[in-house]
């Protein structure tokens, strides 16, 4: 008994003052070790935008499948009018996590400037993309070949041969997946980025992102696209099962066209989801269809109550009350019309795509 | 066996109970960092920093731990050395801090620092414990020192950085990736066996 007494103290008391001295140790080093990240994503800002510009700050919350990602842009002004913006890209390459500061005009049609922030790519090779010692006059080539790149419709690769497009790039030999994941990240997340940033803007119509579609649906499933009468639907299948289908939606809300993705189980059961893809609903209030930050724990609360919702008789809404059955969502204070025109587009479309699949 | 003196304490790590070259441990810091010279080195004296402070602590506190809850009680205190490195090498050096990433944090379970906890600081002075870890900390930084500068003036035609081969010289990429690493370790421990056995004989 003892014994254990001493074992229970002894341990506890390594362990406690363990902890202290960390704790205080880290009110060292936090400090210095947050104002270098700052000052490398301050240096790596100002180095991608155009220079003698003033650089403000941005931040916007956009809610994906079940979280919400907050993107930083950096908007540099001369004067009055904007000239670039700059962001934070990320995504995997070759061995290790890429992350670069990408600068594009305003209309986001050129790259200004790429800078790799962090990578640890295979040394001597994939590397290269940094820092190519064996082109000695300028062993950033690579990397430089991003400036002024034309991003429509798409950033493209070549191999071994000059670019011959104003979208092209020459990717390195023997570093060609590092070469590609690079023009992979900046495709898909320039284009993201730009999504978010006019999300309060005019959002461009054309064929849904995949990733819309597949926000929507069960995961790891194959998608087949049907086509009929103007009318598309997805249908995924994970094997020879056909677990759900997922279509596209707009309708007008209250003041600008609110367009969405629907998914919903292939039993026409119950809804699995959601998506505004956009929307140019009265900032503050319409637009909390998508993001309310006023709910801080769950900024798009409102497409979210679309989950799991079932389908046996109308979808209805409630104005300040919890919803009281399984079919029914409540509305957003001052917000009743966007709502209430979701709802309304939920309900018809979800009737027309069954109607077109029994058919 | 005989009782060593404080010197013979303090060398035998440098050489004769080499931990990496003779005691093969501790590899795979050894072999995953030795890219570049400043990272060896770095390494190494990270290590060394937590196997003196960690000597001192565990052979002061040999006596008041009991010894059912010795291995975690070890883990704690090498845990907490292990985090200052990191965090000072973070907050100092952010480069180097970068190059080595999660290896430092991973000194935690270096089986040299654990290894010289149980077998030596347990049971020896606060004095003979310090020595010993000296010793094997200073062996320890000095073969990866060796290893990583073989690797870097042979795989990046440089040495801490600065140009050392001639202009001709095209880099053998290979001994900056992991094969290097294996090839370039079994060479350094075919020629430590090669010179003991010649001192033996």
């Amino acid at each position: 008994m003892n014994n254990t007494a001493k074992i229970i103290i002894v341990l506890t008391l390594i362990t406690l003052i363990s902890g202290a001295v960390l704790a205080v140790l880290d009110s060292y080093t936090k400090p210095r070790i947050d104002a270098y990240k700052n000052k490398v994503k301050n240096e790596a800002i100002y180095e991608v935008l155009p220079q003698n510009v003033n650089v403000t700050t941005m931040k916007k919350t956009v809610c994906t499948n079940d979280e919400n990602v907050e993107y930083e842009f950096y908007e540099a002004k001369k004067g009055n009018q904007v000239v670039g913006y700059a962001f934070q890209v990320a995504g995997g390459g070759f061995q290790s996590e890429l992350v670069m500061m990408v600068s594009v005009t305003p209309d986001f049609s050129e790259i200004i400037k790429v800078k790799i922030l962090a990578q640890v790519e295979t040394p001597g090779l994939g590397t290269k993309i940094e820092d190519d010692p064996s082109n000695k006059p300028n062993p950033a080539w690579f990397i430089d070949q991003f400036k002024g790149l034309k991003i429509n419709p798409e950033i493209s690769y070549v191999k071994n041969v000059k670019p011959s497009k104003n979208t092209e790039i020459q990717a390195i030999t023997g570093a060609t997946i590092s070469s590609a994941a690079i023009v992979r990240i900046l495709n898909t997340e320039i284009k993201k980025a730009k999504a978010v940033l006019l999300s309060n803007g005019v959002a461009e119509k054309n064929e849904p992102d995949k990733e819309d579609i597949l926000a929507v649906l069960p995961k790891n499933v194959e998608i087949q696209k049907i086509e009929e009468n103007d009318l598309v639907i997805y249908q995924a299948s994970k094997g020879n099962d056909i677990l759900a289908y997922a279509f596209p939606a707009s309708c007008e809300g209250y003041q600008s066209e609110i367009s969405l993705m629907i998914g919903v189980k292939a039993d026409f059961s119950e809804i699995l989801g959601v998506k505004v893809i956009s929307q140019s609903e009265t900032p503050g209030w319409g637009t909390k269809i998508v993001n309310d930050p006023a709910n801080e724990n769950n900024p798009c609360w409102f497409v979210d109550q679309f989950k799991g919702v079932k389908i046996n008789s109308d979808i209805s809404f409630v104005v300040n009350k919890k919803p009281e059955n399984k079919s029914g969502v409540q509305a957003i204070t001052g917000a009743t019309v966007s709502s209430a025109a979701v709802v309304d587009i939920v309900n018809t479309s979800i009737k027309e795509a069954q109607a077109l699949l029994n058919k | 066996m005989k009782e060593k003196t404080a010197i013979q304490e303090f060398v035998k790590g440098l050489w004769d109970e080499n931990p990496v070259l003779v005691s093969l441990l501790g590899l795979c810091p050894t072999l995953a960092v030795t890219v570049s010279a400043i990272n060896g080195l770095a390494m190494g004296l990270a290590a060394t920093f937590v196997l003196v402070c960690s000597a001192f602590l565990v052979s002061l506190l040999r006596k008041a731990i009991p010894n059912q809850v010795r291995i975690a009680a070890y883990i704690v205190i090498i845990a907490t050395f292990v985090t200052i490195a990191d965090r000072f090498l973070a907050a100092f050096t952010p480069d180097i801090s970068k190059a080595l990433g999660p290896f430092i944090p991973l000194i935690i379970v270096n089986c040299i620092i654990l290894g010289r906890m149980e077998a030596f600081a347990s049971k020896n002075g606060i004095g003979r414990s310090l020595l010993d870890a000296l010793g094997m900390g200073l062996g320890f930084t000095m073969t990866l020192l060796v290893l990583s500068s073989i690797r870097e003036i042979l795989g990046s035609g440089t040495w801490f950085g600065m140009d050392v081969m001639w202009g001709s010289f095209s880099p053998w990429s290979v001994m900056i990736l992991p094969p290097g690493a294996f090839l370039a370790l079994g060479c350094l421990i075919a020629g430590a066996n090669w010179i003991n056995n010649r001192r033996k004989a």
